[in-house]
C-alpha cells in the first residue's frame, strides 16, 4: 500500500487522488489545496521551488496522517506535498480528508495541514520578478512565536 | 590514620553553555559518568554521583549511587558538601564529569601526594596557575574549612583551596581541561580520538551556500553538536544551531548523539513547506 503521505515531482492528480478517500461510511470530503501565489510579503513572486529531505519527509508526514486518523473521528486521510519547481497558480500541497460528518473533516484537514507546515522536512524556495532568490523562513519563527519544529501543536 | 576515600562524580550543574547534560555524554564511545566511576573504583572503596535534585540518574547508575544536591552553598561546592553530609568520615576524591581526559595514573599520583595535615590535596590547574578543586581529595575536616566560604553562598572551592591549609601538586597539564561547551569539547575531542569518516547532506539554503548536497569529511567530533561546531566553522554557516535539527542516518536524532565511522549526517534548516 503506498504511503498516505507523499511527495511527487510531477503534477499532483487531483482527481485520482479523491478517489482514494471514498468510503461506504463517509458522508463528507473536506480537501485543502495550497497553490503558488503571485506576492509573499508584499513583493512579486515569479515561480517557485521546493526541496525535501527524501526519506524523514515522508516518515514525518505518515506520523502525522496516522496521529490525525488518531485524534479525530475520521475514515480516511491522505496528503501530497510537491518538489522541483512550480509556476504561478500550481498545486503544491493536496490534502483530504473523509469522514461520517463535515465538521471533523474541516478539522482534521485543516490541522494535518498546519502540522506538515511545521513539522515535515521541505523547503520552499521563492524566485521574485526583480531577480532576487529567497528561501523561505520558517513561519513561526519569522513572526517569533514560541513553538516547536518536532512536536504537534495543539488545537485551539 | 587517614580516612578511606570515596569517589565522587560532579555531574548536577545545568550544563548551559554545552547545552545537553554533559553526564549524558560520551566520550570515545563510552559514557562520561561510567568512564570516570570505573577509573574511581580503581582507587576508591565507594564511588558516587552528584546530581541536583530532579536530574535523571544516567544509564548504568542506581538511585542509591547518587548523592542529591543539599541546600548548602552553591555549585561545585555544593556538590562536594552534600557528599560530606552523607558520610562525613570518608575523604572524597572528586572529579569532574566535564574532564575527559582524567585517568587512573592521575589518580594515583593524587593520592600517593596526599598529604598530611591539610583539608584537601589538588594539582595546580592546566594552566599552572590556580589550586584545581576538581581533581583533587577533599579530606574530611574540609567542610568545616569551607564553611565561610558556604555559608556566605558561595560556589568555588577553588577559594577554600587558596585561603585554608591545603596541599597543591605541580600542574599535570593539559589533562586537567574540561570540555564546557561544543568548542571546547572538539578540542578536547582532537587531542583524544581517532578521526572518523562520514557523509555530510546538505539541504535548502545550507546546500545553497556550500554550494554541495553531499561531502565526504572526515572529523574527530564524537557527537552532532560538535560536529556542527566543527562545520559551522569549516563552512561559516551564517546559522544559528537553536532553529536547525540534526539527522543521523536518515533519523532525527538528538544534540548528543555521539557520530561513528560510516555515519551520514545533515543539519536540517527551519521547515517552509506548504
Amino acid at each position: 500500500m503506498p504511503s498516505l503521505f507523499r511527495i511527487s515531482s510531477q503534477e499532483i492528480p487531483v482527481a485520482e487522488l479523491r478517489q482514494e478517500l471514498s468510503d461506504p461510511s463517509a458522508g463528507g470530503f473536506a480537501c485543502f489545496e495550497g497553490w503558488v501565489r503571485d506576492h509573499h510579503e508584499g513583493r512579486s513572486v515569479e515561480r517557485l521551488s521546493y526541496e525535501a529531505h527524501p526519506v524523514l519527509a515522508v516518515g514525518e508526514g505518515s506520523r502525522i496522517l496516522a496521529e490525525a486518523l488518531e485524534r479525530f473521528p475520521i475514515r480516511k486521510a491522505l496528503c501530497v506535498h510537491r518538489v522541483g519547481e512550480l509556476a504561478i497558480g500550481g498545486v503544491a500541497i493536496w490534502a483530504a480528508v473523509s469522514s461520517d460528518h463535515r465538521r471533523e473533516a474541516f478539522e482534521a484537514c485543516s490541522w494535518i495541514v498546519d502540522q506538515v507546515k511545521h513539522r515535515v522536512p521541505i523547503w520552499k524556495k521563492e524566485w521574485f520578478t526583480d531577480g532576487t532568490v529567497a528561501w523561505v523562513r520558517c513561519e513561526r519563527c519569522a513572526q517569533g512565536v514560541p513553538h516547536s519544529h518536532t512536536q504537534p501543536e495543539t488545537l485551539p | 590514620m587517614s580516612a578511606g576515600i570515596h569517589g565522587l562524580i560532579l555531574a548536577g550543574g545545568a550544563s548551559r553553555r554545552m547545552g545537553t547534560d554533559k553526564a549524558h555524554l560520551e566520550w570515545r564511545g563510552e559514557g562520561a559518568t561510567l568512564r570516570l566511576g570505573r577509573i574511581l573504583s580503581r582507587v576508591c572503596s565507594r564511588v558516587f554521583l552528584s546530581r541536583a535534585p530532579g536530574q535523571d540518574v544516567p544509564e548504568g547508575w542506581e538511585e542509591s549511587e547518587v548523592i542529591r544536591d543539599l541546600e548548602v552553598a552553591s555549585g561545585p561546592l555544593r556538590g562536594i558538601l552534600s557528599a560530606f553530609e552523607k558520610h562525613p568520615d570518608a575523604a572524597w576524591l572528586v572529579v569532574a564529569v566535564d574532564q575527559p581526559l582524567v585517568d587512573e595514573a592521575l589518580l594515583h599520583r593524587l593520592v600517593e601526594g596526599r598529604g598530611e595535615g591539610v583539608h584537601a590535596t589538588c594539582f595546580l590547574d592546566s594552566d599552572g596557575e590556580w589550586p584545581d578543586p576538581t581533581c583533587a581529595l577533599y579530606e574530611p575536616t574540609f567542610p568545616e574549612a569551607a564553611r565561610p566560604w558556604a555559608t556566605q553562598g558561595k560556589g568555588c572551592p577553588r577559594k577554600v583551596l587558596i585561603n585554608t591549609p591545603s596541599r597543591v601538586l605541580p600542574s599535570p597539564g593539559a589533562i586537567l581541561r574540561d570540555a564546557d561547551s561544543p568548542e571546547e569539547r572538539l578540542a578536547l575531542s582532537s587531542l583524544l580520538g581517532a578521526p572518523m569518516d562520514i557523509v555530510l547532506e546538505h539541504f535548502a539554503m545550507v546546500r545553497d551556500h556550500v554550494g554541495l548536497a553531499r561531502e565526504d569529511v572526515t572529523t574527530v567530533a564524537p557527537d552532532l553538536a560538535c560536529l556542527w561546531e566543527e562545520t559551522r566553522r569549516r563552512l561559516r554557516l551564517p546559522f544559528e544551531r537553536t532553529a536547525f535539527r540534526p539527522v543521523r542516518n536518515d533519523a532525527f536524532a538528538a544534540w548528543s548523539d555521539p557520530i561513528r565511522p560510516g555515519d551520514r549526517v545533515a543539519f536540517l534548516p527551519p521547515v517552509s513547506g506548504g
